[in-house]
């Protein structure tokens, strides 16, 4: 079975075995060339080796997500723990033609780091800490993306979009602002806010041809 | 329901996808995505193309070992509650799915007690020298052997009751039910498929009191598969909480 030392798992080889009063010859799997769904379908049968393959590909991303939205690590590491156990607890929430795995445990980390980052004690904290980082930067996602050490294609496709539209993108994504928080922020109506971030992630979407993508995704492809 | 427009809906599919609405707001979405699978994948995509501004970071050192820890401690878990209780808040039209399901739950039941029946006669008849029981016996044996067949694990709460089941590509399931208990002759083990916190009856002809190697036809569960314990004539809705449970998909 696995080890997974400093987020690496070695070996890959697992053995995926029936219960004793049925066993006839355990099944061997090579977690490292299992597509996520397969992972997925592994976890389903509580295999723990296929769960640290997943965390090996994707909890890094969870994490630095949630660290990046919350600024305390504590946290962030509560938040992955609590993400990769409940894709253990709740593995058919995934399905593969939805979307791919990755794209769903960073929504699963967004929905509950922002949960935390409105509860009033996180939200001063956090709040305080944008303040000064705004006063340092501005509110720009090619800055933000770059942080997390994002491929260039994707640098391109943000360079792509209205200075408006990563403005408002940034806003709601990286500080959890509702899009009437960010329109009261920008001064703008609501209507325009909605309208920029739906034309800003179009734009995303198309410029990343995200179809084509996912299948490198699904085979644990994304670096 | 809500008294929003689809198309104000529509407008916020796209700050739905940052988290970026408020909870009255995420519950209208919520609801209109359940009925609406164009505005789910449009949804869906956001994500997707969200997803690619974080790559490359590396997990901190240690966590892993906390969560298989908790793996390990936390059996996987068992409460059907969430779905026998309609979520405070919900709109009124949701409010009304426990008795519409009650009621589809019954008709299933009854459509697969019958069709559970009906595959027995079948047995009985074709083999007519040899008990039915011997036969499914042999034929979970068949099953236990065969490289397509799927291994389905039922754990207890606690961790020590476990029953194993084979699914086979034809639909055929085999459930070793030797593992429960023996319940009073008044009770009946009772099958369930619950899928998004919906229990459906697999089978009102029911595992019995005391079960042995059962064998099921069911075509789909892509959720997971439940056991509970119920009054003799089985329930429309779980009256408690499983005795075992595990995913099925």
């Amino acid at each position: 079975m696995s080890e997974l030392t400093n987020g690496h798992v070695t070996p890959v080889i697992a053995c995926i075995q029936k219960p004793l009063l049925f066993r006839k010859r355990p099944v061997a799997i090579d977690l490292r060339q299992s597509s996520d769904a397969a992972l997925v379908m592994a976890i389903a049968r509580y295999h723990q080796d296929a769960l640290a393959e997943v965390y090996r590909r994707h909890g890094g991303a969870v994490f630095a997500l949630a660290n990046r939205l919350l600024g305390t690590r504590t946290i962030a590491e509560e938040i992955t723990q609590e993400i990769f156990l409940r894709l253990w607890n709740v593995p058919e929430r995934f399905d593969p033609e939805r979307g791919s795995l990755r794209a769903m445990l960073l929504s699963w980390t967004h929905g509950k780091s922002v949960d935390v980052m409105r509860s009033d004690q996180s939200r001063r904290r956090r709040e305080e800490r944008d303040a000064h980082l705004v006063a340092e930067a501005g509110h720009d996602i090619e800055n933000e993306a770059i942080e997390l050490a994002i491929a260039d294609q994707v640098v391109r496709a943000l360079g792509d979009l209205r200075a408006e539209e990563r403005e408002a993108i940034a806003l709601a994504y990286y500080r959890g602002l509702t899009y009437r928080e960010v329109a009261i922020e920008l001064d703008q109506p609501e209507g325009t806010v909605k309208s920029r971030i739906r034309s800003g992630l179009r734009s995303l979407r198309a410029s990343l041809n995200v179809t084509e993508a996912d299948n490198e995704l699904s085979r644990g492809g994304r670096p | 329901m809500s008294d929003r427009w689809p198309a104000d809906i529509e407008e916020l599919l796209a700050v739905y996808a940052l988290d970026a609405v408020d909870d009255d707001e995420r519950a209208v979405v919520d609801d209109y995505l359940r009925e609406n699978p164009r505005a789910l994948a449009e949804v869906e995509s956001y994500r997707e193309a969200l997803s690619y501004l974080h790559a490359g970071a590396t997990a901190p050192s240690g966590l892993w070992e906390r969560i298989a820890t908790e793996l390990e401690a936390a059996p996987p878990p068992l409460r059907l509650d969430a779905f026998r209780t309609p979520s405070a808040g919900r709109p009124a039209k949701r409010r009304m799915r426990p008795r519409v399901l009650a009621i589809a739950a019954a008709v299933i039941a009854i459509a697969a007690a019958g069709g559970v029946i009906v595959h027995q006669q079948r047995e009985i008849d074709r083999r007519s020298t040899t008990s039915v029981a011997a036969a499914v016996e042999r034929e979970a044996n068949a099953a236990q052997h065969d490289p397509q067949s799927r291994t389905v694990v039922l754990r207890g709460s606690g961790g020590a009751l476990t029953v194993v089941a084979y699914a086979e590509p034809n639909g055929d399931l085999f459930l070793d039910g030797a593992q429960l208990p023996g319940l009073d002759r008044d009770r009946t083990y009772q099958l369930w498929c619950v899928r998004d916190a919906a229990p459906m009856p697999v089978s009102l002809a029911l595992l019995g009191a005391q079960p042995t190697m059962i064998k099921l036809h069911l075509e789909s569960c892509p959720g997971l598969l439940a056991i509970t314990n119920e009054g003799a004539g089985g329930a429309a809705q779980p009256s408690g909480d499983p005795v075992v449970a595990g995913r099925y998909v």
